[in-house]
């Protein structure tokens, strides 16, 4: 698969003219122009979109004017209307140049380039002609066409370029472009792609600050690309999912690189990763647009994977990541009607899922912590009180029987031994709990003193089982392409029981042990950003930081200052904690 | 060695010159017999087997089977007896696909909606607790207990067993087509199909390769646990030879007799048998065991 075929689909499917007009700078910087002016919506611009300067290796400058048209260019695109291509052009070789250059500018040779998402349609070509011919006519223009066959031999050059060492990338791309079909082998490829585009190589590693800083911009635009084509690709092969974890790994891996680099305050590396968090956004919305009628109908899903654990594990997976698209949008105030939307769909996957809530694995309790997070950031403090009570008393049922605790090493195998073909003995691998642990912080922070009292009364089921809350140093934020393993950046507190109340027991699970750093010493701390420590526990499985639990609620405030009223009623339904939990579930005799 | 007593009522349940009115003297002589007899160790029906064959005879009559079902699921002390039925009859019904009309003329109607709830909850054959759901329908039109009963048990059947019960009650054999339930329960299962055939195959939701792997292993280990359990039961395993070919769909079988070696065709007839388990034996087991044991506990109240 050539890589400009891939190209030539990705812009062959943008959707808006807004994307057209991102990447178009992004391609400029990498051919070395510099970007002198950026499209803005609603300001008359004088028929040019963006204007740039590229100076050549002998020092002579020359000014590119760009008109920017989405997708392919008919006769109506070139005659009527005010946006049409031959009005702006006059336009911009008239009033532009005349009134809007310095005079230093006005002396260089300039070119005025349209550019297109799509070609020339035949019914337009001799009107195309002949404006190229007027523009040309033009002392000191030169006319140019940047369509789809010019701009993908551009975007590989320049995007890709060879001199970053991103041959391999390309290749890796490809890979994870070509095993769409199996989800798991086009992340790891594409994770592949991620590394060795975002690496420093070691012929770097005497570059100044600002090259260094340079290069990193321009091997995020890389990597963005990538991740912009995988999306396309995985649209129009049917699988969304590689993209959506994709997304996950590059916001992180670029946040992780920018921390190494110094770089997370550099406005044009935040400008960078709120656009890969926008496309990976857009593509959480996507999926669940695809997703979601399958998620709430048991049938359909048990077709999908016709085992208890295996559709367990899905079921969890989709809560974690609808709990993450959820966090991502509370920190924009203007989401607002999203986000109810997101809360109602999240509450009625929970509610079509019984499962929901007896987690099989201990580590399918991130997803629930997610679960809870979100939602208490929506204020949905009763579905989150109803979720927590449903949990805790399956899991008191559990307990009692000795039967489907959440297995400790979230190991498929082992959890088919315990729930499915019972060749574990209850408790074999139940010795460690960080669930438990979750969901006294969960009740802390809800300050449910009944929920908090529910789990104290199982400590006499708990004997020899270790409760451990965990608590990350702050190379957490670094670990994504670390190559580390989990356990080099936790730190683990074992509990001894819970404590006598809400009060006392959120204070307990936030304080931080000598062994783990402050979460104020995170460079996201405080920050929109920080919502990548929910993206980080999704993506590497580990723990949901208690902090971020606990600071789930004073998120209700920053993401619905413009509302009134009770957050409350932010959500419509509350969790039913599923038929028959209050009961003892013994056999039919 | 058999129990001359229960010879004697086998003869007697399952003979031709039955006599009605000694039906009720007879089962409840079953009863006070089973009653003192032990339980499978490990299980919690009944070691039927000396009265295996009186239960046999049970099972398949009309007459006798909804009165012994329903008297034993319903007196707590003759439960065991009761699921030793249950599990006879399933067998028989375990492969039809229609539902199995009941005659619950003279029977409690107390005790015929509990039965109904605990053939549910134990997990009958869908032939007979669906056709003992639907006959209760149409036995007690105008019971209040019966119709409150009635949308628990047939939600039950959609929602655990929809593929079974949409088949048992689209069946042009069955004797309910009139029946409003049955209607109504049908076009329920109808939509419900419309709704999932709408939805699409997701490559997204596919299970991983591991998963894949481990799903086959744990299918092949059950698929031959089936045929290690059917062989050890087999009566034919002591009577006929097994052949176990590899890849012959025709086989020609070599006998050498005393005059000479001859060839055989045979034909090969495929048997098999599918059950559909309940939805949530997928989905969530714990919970599904709660609302068995809820229909179970429900009959008491």
């Amino acid at each position: 698969m050539s890589l400009q075929l891939v190209l030539q689909n990705y812009l062959a499917s943008l959707k808006e003219r807004d994307e057209l007009d991102a990447l178009l700078p992004e391609l400029l910087i990498a051919m070395g122009h510099s970007v002198l002016s950026r499209p803005q919506t609603g300001v008359p611009q004088a028929g040019v979109d963006i204007l740039s300067s590229y100076t050549d290796a002998d020092g002579h400058e020359e000014l590119y004017m760009f008109i920017i048209k989405f997708g392919d260019i008919g006769r109506e695109d070139l005659f009527t209307g005010k946006q049409a291509i031959l009005p702006s052009a006059r336009e911009a070789y008239t009033d532009f140049a005349r009134h809007r250059l310095t005079e230093a500018q006005k002396a260089l040779p300039k070119h005025l380039v349209v550019v297109s998402s799509g070609v020339v349609k035949q019914e337009a070509t001799s009107g195309f002609a002949g404006l190229a011919d007027e523009v040309n006519a033009q002392p000191g223009f030169t006319f140019d066409f940047w369509g789809i066959d010019q701009l993908t031999p551009l975007i590989e050059e320049h995007v890709f370029d060879e001199s970053l060492l991103l041959a391999n990338g390309k290749s890796d791309l490809r890979a994870a472009l070509a095993g769409l079909e199996d989800s798991q082998a086009s992340i790891h490829r594409f994770v592949r792609f991620t590394e060795t585009s975002l690496a420093t190589p070691e012929s770097e590693a005497n570059d100044s600050a600002p090259t260094r800083r340079r290069k990193f911009l321009r091997r995020c635009a890389a990597a963005a690309m990538g991740h912009g084509v995988l999306v396309v690709w995985g649209k129009s092969e049917n699988n969304l999912k590689p993209a959506v974890v994709a997304g996950e790994y590059l916001a992180l891996r670029m946040w992780a690189k920018a921390v190494d680099l110094g770089l997370t305050e550099d406005e044009e590396f935040q400008e960078r990763l709120a656009a890969t968090l926008r496309v990976h956004l857009q593509t959480l919305f996507d999926y669940f647009e695809k997703v979601l009628s399958v998620l709430k109908n048991q049938r359909a899903m048990v077709r999908h994977r016709p085992n208890p654990v295996f559709y367990a594990d899905l079921v969890f997976e989709e809560l974690g990541r609808l709990a993450t698209l959820l966090l991502l949008i509370q920190h924009d105030p203007a989401s607002q009607d999203l986000r109810k939307v997101v809360l109602d769909e999240l509450i009625e996957v929970i509610n079509a899922n019984s499962i929901s809530l007896l987690p099989l694995l201990d580590g399918q309790g991130i997803d629930l912590a997610l679960v809870f997070s979100a939602m208490m950031g929506e204020g949905a403090l009763d579905a989150a009180r109803g979720l927590l009570k449903g949990v805790s008393i399956r899991l008191r049922n559990a307990l009692a029987r000795n039967e489907h605790l959440p297995v400790d090493t979230d190991l498929i195998e082992d959890a088919i031994a315990v729930h499915f073909t019972g060749d574990a003995e209850g408790r074999d691998f139940f010795e460690t709990s960080t669930l438990i642990p979750m969901l006294a912080t969960v009740a802390a922070v809800l300050n449910d003193e009944e929920a908090l009292d529910f789990l104290r009364g199982l400590a006499s089921q708990l004997e020899g089982v270790t409760l451990e809350r965990w608590y990350p140093t702050n190379a957490i934020e670094r670990f994504t392409g670390a190559k580390r393993n989990l356990t080099q950046i936790s730190a683990s507190r074992v509990l001894d029981g819970f404590q006598q109340d809400a009060a006392a027991e959120l204070q307990a699970s936030l304080r931080i042990p000598a062994n783990a750093d402050e979460p104020a010493d995170l460079k996201w701390y405080g920050k929109p950003w920080e919502v990548l420590t929910a993206v980080s526990a999704r993506l590497h499985r580990h723990p949901l930081p208690t902090w971020y639990v606990a600071s789930s609620l004073e998120r209700i405030a920053t993401s619905q200052e413009s509302e009134s009223g009770s957050p409350a009623e932010g959500s419509s339904a509350t969790p039913q904690p599923g038929p028959g939990t209050g009961e003892s579930n013994e056999a039919p005799a | 060695m058999r129990d001359p007593e229960l010879l004697e009522i086998y003869l007697k349940l399952g003979g031709y010159s039955r006599n009605a009115a000694d039906d009720a003297v007879l089962l409840t002589r079953l009863a006070e017999l089973a009653r003192k007899m032990p339980t499978a160790p490990g299980a919690d029906h009944l070691d039927s087997g000396a009265m295996d064959d009186c239960l046999h005879a049970i099972a398949h009559s009309p007459a006798l089977f909804p009165i012994a079902i329903s008297t034993w699921l319903s007196s707590e002390e003759d439960v065991p007896l009761g699921k030793a039925l249950q599990h006879q009859v399933s067998v028989a019904h375990l492969s039809q696909t229609y539902p199995q009309p009941y005659d619950l003329m003279g029977i409690d109607e107390q005790q015929a909606v509990i039965a109904a709830r605990r053939l549910c909850a134990l997990g009958a054959a869908p032939a007979v607790s669906l056709g003992w759901v639907l006959s209760l329908a149409r036995q007690f039109p105008q019971s209040s207990v019966v119709s409150e009963a009635l949308a628990t048990l047939l939600d039950y059947h959609v929602v655990e067993l929809p593929v079974s019960t949409r088949t048992l009650l689209a069946s042009t054999e069955s004797a309910f087509l009139e029946l409003d339930a049955s209607i109504a329960t049908l076009e329920r299962l109808d939509r419900q199909d419309v709704e999932l055939n709408a939805l699409p195959h997701l490559q997204e939701f596919e299970m991983t390769a591991d998963m894949r792997l481990l799903f086959a292993t744990l299918k092949r280990n059950e698929h031959r646990e089936i045929h290690r359990k059917a062989d050890e039961q087999s009566i034919f395993r002591s009577i006929v030879r097994r052949i176990k070919l590899k890849y012959g769909g025709q086989p020609v079988v070599e006998v050498t007799g005393d005059a000479g070696a001859t060839e055989m065709t045979m034909e090969m007839v495929s048997h098999e048998l599918s059950i559909e388990l309940p939805l949530s034996e997928a989905t969530d087991p714990v919970l599904g065991s709660m609302k068995r044991n809820r229909l179970w506990k429900g009959a008491r109240t």
